[in-house]
């Protein structure tokens, strides 16, 4: 095949991954809150939705969910304070 | 000799005039600007009709308004009474009622919940003058009653001169009541000079050294860090809430500061151990580790220790009743047995701990028995409640002929054989959850007092490293579990407020007609 047309699907397959990815950490969160529906995607610590006893269970659930295993000094604001950074970190810690 | 707690301040003021008393964030005050500023507050109190004894609630984020306020407030001859600016404001007013407070300081963040503060509340012609510990902004409220910062700097920097002795009360702090109402606990002057005495001189805390603040300012902990830092002439470095999500921080908050001594409960030490953000080289100016409030799972705590051998790790043990801690247990040798919780130790030195049996013998060597405290740091009572009081300040009944009133701590104790207690559980509802105390009962009332809820058990799951509170509900009408929760935060702190609702169409009952909570615990357990 054309490298362009390689290009083209391997960005495609990793936007589906990311897609699947985000959906799956929406449902942990909900899971994890109680709730139906997540209604906000960013400022989840900055907002006071997610607590330190959250957390923890986020990065547990996240790290049997997606096979991996989560630093402590990557347990910052930056990495997850919205959804698109956890998303972001899975695929990093991945790769 | 010291009579009043401020003294330890005034005399290191007097040492150490230029040097760093308290630090947060950005935000640094000297020994002489503190002692300047606080005078000043006195002296407005003290102008603003109040009257000695009189109870003055702070409610401020924490920070080094919560130290202005609390030295303020001793030096007019007043007794704090620490307001947490994310309780629900509806506990506010149960404690504001409880106490009067003359005066309420606030600051910039917490002003705009004042007016929340003081509606509905059961006391007729009550308007407490209120001060906000910033300068006026032009956006503020023209409310008469309200003085800024700078009324506070025009008044005179001269101590006032003090009436108070040891048996007049220092902080009334509020803790979780089993009926639903929060218990306020008196602690006198005396009660905290016992306890600091004894902290200093039995871990050699110096001018040298530089201590946290973890804990907030309505937490006993927090008496350790103050009243420590200024008996020896230390520096106290206030922790941002913050820095509690995320480990990395709190470990860079311990080295760029260079602390020597971290005081705090368990979960916050598990949390960094978990987490892989200790390694050997880091955090080297840090000599004395204190874990307190709750058990300190053997599994980290030896983490901990391994890592770091020749920090000393200092397990310690007691209610806010006897003023921060009543035993101590220096974890001497790394535990070999992992699934053994360390000893909550033997009695601080000023104080005498017994325990007894059903009988009211003291128990022997291996028998459960009641936790009894004896001594000056022991609180006269609970404000405003002589009923609860004489439930728990009891004649002691060793020696009842002495008219010597100890407290029955309602936790139960084994006396081991070299003298040590091991926590072996309470007699009641009383848990500790990241380290609060709380009593299910408070939160079993407030699910309750909710329209809409037919039946509620709220049953506490401990674990090493996530406990839970979970609540079993039966409804009248339908809610999600995101609204209950959110209903109940309205009324309890967040902490309290269940991480796990499960809905019931109808709750197991005893043979007596109450909730089962032991098969709502196995029923759990089962599904988890």
């Amino acid at each position: 095949m054309k490298s362009e047309k390689i290009e083209r699907m391997t960005t495609e397959i990793t936007k589906k991954d990311k897609e699947e990815i985000k959906v799956q950490i929406i449902e942990i969160l909900q899971q994890l809150k109680q709730i139906q529906k997540l209604e906000q995607e960013t400022d989840l610590i900055s907002s006071g939705f997610l607590d330190s006893f959250d957390v923890i269970s986020l990065v547990d659930s996240i790290e049997k969910t997606f096979q991996v295993t989560i630093d402590g000094a990557d347990v910052i604001l930056d990495n997850f304070d919205n959804i698109d950074a956890i998303v972001a970190l899975i695929e990093r810690l991945k790769s | 000799m010291i009579k009043l707690a401020q003294e330890y301040f005034l005399q290191s003021t007097k040492l150490y005039p230029l040097k760093r008393a308290v630090n947060f964030q950005t935000e640094n005050i000297t020994y002489e600007e503190l002692n300047l500023f606080t005078n000043q507050l006195s002296n407005f109190l003290l102008k603003n009709n109040v009257k000695r004894n009189d109870r003055i609630a702070f409610y401020v984020e924490k920070s080094i308004n919560s130290i202005k306020s609390i030295l303020g407030i001793l030096k007019a001859d007043c007794c704090y009474v620490p307001l947490d600016p994310k309780s629900p404001p509806v506990r506010l007013r149960q404690i504001i009622e409880d106490c009067l407070p003359s005066i309420i300081i606030a600051d910039n963040s917490t002003i705009k919940n004042i007016p929340l503060l003081l509606q509905d509340l059961n006391i007729s012609d009550y308007h407490p003058p209120i001060i906000i510990l910033n300068k006026k902004e032009i956006k503020e409220t023209n409310e008469t009653d309200y003085h800024f910062q700078e009324e506070i700097e025009q008044e005179s920097s001269l101590l006032p001169i003090p009436k108070n002795g040891s048996k007049d009360l220092a902080y009334i702090f509020y803790t979780s009541g089993s009926t639903g109402k929060p218990k306020g606990v008196m602690i006198t002057h005396g009660n905290i000079i016992s306890f600091t005495n004894w902290a200093v001189s039995r871990f050699n805390i110096t001018e040298n050294d530089k201590l946290s603040n973890h804990a907030p300012m309505h937490f006993d902990l927090s008496t350790f860090d103050i009243y420590c830092t200024f008996k020896s002439g230390a520096t106290l470095f206030i922790v941002p809430y913050e820095l509690n999500l995320f480990p990395e921080k709190i470990v860079q908050f311990i080295e760029k500061n260079e602390l020597t001594i971290w005081l705090s409960v368990p979960s916050i030490l598990v949390y960094m151990a978990r987490m892989n953000v200790l390694s050997p080289q880091r955090m080297p100016t840090l000599k004395m580790i204190f874990s307190t409030g709750e058990v300190f799972p053997t599994p980290f705590l030896v983490q901990w220790m391994q890592l770091y051998p020749h920090k000393k790790f200092i397990n310690m043990f007691g209610p806010t009743e006897t003023t921060v801690e009543c035993t101590y247990y220096i974890i001497d040798e790394i535990p070999q047995d992992l699934s053994k919780n360390i000893p909550m130790g033997k009695a601080c030195d000023h104080l005498e701990v017994f325990a007894l049996n059903d009988t009211n013998q003291k128990t022997t060597v291996g028998e459960v028995g009641e936790l009894y405290v004896r001594g000056p740091a022991v609180s006269p009572g609970y404000w405003n409640n002589p009923e609860k009081t004489a439930q728990t300040f009891v004649l002691n009944p060793l020696f009842p002929h002495l008219n010597d009133y100890v407290y029955k701590t309602g936790d139960l104790v084994e006396l081991k054989e070299d003298g040590n207690y091991l926590f072996r559980g309470r007699k009641d509802n009383q848990i500790k959850f990241m380290g609060y105390r709380i009593e299910l009962g408070e939160i079993e009332a407030a699910i309750y007092s909710l329209k809409y809820i037919k039946e509620a058990g709220v049953i506490f799951i401990p674990a090493d490293e996530k406990s839970e509170i979970v609540a079993y509900l039966s409804i009248k009408e339908e809610k999600t579990i995101e609204q209950i929760k959110k209903d109940i935060g309205t009324i309890v702190p967040k902490y309290m407020v269940p991480r796990t609702i499960i809905i019931e169409k109808e709750l197991p009952r005893t043979s007596t007609g109450k909730v089962d909570k032991v098969t709502l615990k196995s029923k759990f357990l089962e599904h988890k």
